[in-house]
């Protein structure tokens, strides 16, 4: 009974985990990352510098993140298109969309008991590729301006490039 | 005297379609113009952040507020020569199709203008349009909207140009 238990809350907790769209997996084995990450609750409290308990509040609710930059050389527009179609195909909606000259977003949501959310974003050589489980509590965000421009957050898209500069903060 | 409440009904119908119509022409007018920045939110997107718990009551008023909005959309550009006649001409064909003005804002920089569609006491959308030197800008937020609670929201979604809501809480507070 006790196995059967563990094995039952083992499976759940791993389909929990892994409850992430296989388009996006599959989009991205099949392209080239120049920057990989993934983000649990703990791993994202880390970006709060200063601990920040709105951060941590706004963030409670996020089971996991997976960020991926792409060389957006080889990724063309339809194939992000396409992207965002299989997902429409497995369930996802459409929630947001953003065209500007500079900067093209796609939000697609999929609502379940923990929401998923895949964000496609392409401007000029960069394409990147945002996949949340759970939500984030928008109404957090008003408070967290002042902490994000004060610098109170580790800048994890741009450690890379300071590390190459020399210039990251230790 | 039922034909009377019909005819009626479907007169009221027609108005509020005649207003949707008037935006959504507007939007759809400069959706394959390149130089425009569009955004467009669904309602799955508003309705998600209903199971949120709030921490305190501004944090409430503000999911209160997504909670009982339908969609949203927005139409900019900050690089067209003629902004003032863009502004000029959406504010005659908005205005021309049934909306209330509720404030304007004139300064050195740009004009902007809110209307609003109202129907039974509850105001179901709001519109916003801002035309400055070279930018123009329309806002078109529709649900069940509480204008003492828009401008919150204003700060939680970091829309370029949604900080001018932050003008209908001044107006509400100098009445």
């Amino acid at each position: 009974m006790r196995f059967i238990l563990t094995l039952a809350f083992l499976l759940i907790f791993s389909a929990l985990v892994n409850a992430q769209s296989s388009a996006v997996t599959e989009f991205k084995d099949n392209h080239e990352t120049s920057l990989a990450m993934y983000f649990y609750p703990s791993t994202l409290r880390m970006i709060n510098l200063n601990q920040n308990l709105e951060f941590n509040e706004m963030i409670r609710e996020i089971k996991k993140a997976r960020f991926f930059r792409l060389d957006s050389g080889a990724v063309t527009p339809s194939e992000l298109s396409a992207l965002s179609e299989s997902l429409i195909k497995s369930g996802y909606e459409e929630m947001m969309v953003m065209k500007s000259p500079d900067i093209d977003i796609a939000v697609l949501g999929l609502e379940k008991h923990i929401p998923e959310f895949v964000v496609i974003s392409r401007k000029g050589d960069e394409c990147m590729l945002l996949e949340v489980a759970g939500i984030l509590n928008i109404a957090k965000i008003p408070k967290l301006m002042d902490a994000f421009n004060n610098g109170g957050f580790l800048d994890v898209l741009n450690l890379k490039n300071k590390k190459n500069d020399g210039s990251a903060d230790h | 005297m039922k034909t009377l409440f019909t005819i009626l009904a479907l007169g009221f119908a027609l108005i509020a379609q005649a207003q949707n119509d008037a935006v959504t022409k507007l939007f759809n007018e400069y959706y394959n113009d390149e130089n425009f920045t569009k955004i467009s939110v669904s309602s799955k997107m508003f309705e998600l952040f209903t199971e949120i718990k709030p921490g305190d009551t501004d944090e409430q008023e503000i999911l209160d507020a997504i909670s009982k909005l339908k969609g949203l959309k927005v139409i900019a550009t900050d690089s067209v020569a003629n902004s003032k006649q863009l502004y000029t001409n959406a504010v005659k064909k908005i205005s021309g199709s049934g909306y209330e003005e509720l404030m304007e804002v004139k300064d050195a920089q740009e004009d902007m203008k809110f209307m609003i569609s109202e129907q039974n006491g509850i105001i179901n959308e709001l519109v916003m349009v801002v035309g400055g030197k070279k930018s123009f800008f329309v806002m078109s937020l529709y649900g069940e909207i509480d204008l003492t609670k828009i401008s919150k929201l204003s700060k939680s979604m970091n829309v370029k140009g949604m900080e001018y809501l932050k003008n209908l809480d001044e107006s509400e507070n100098k009445k």
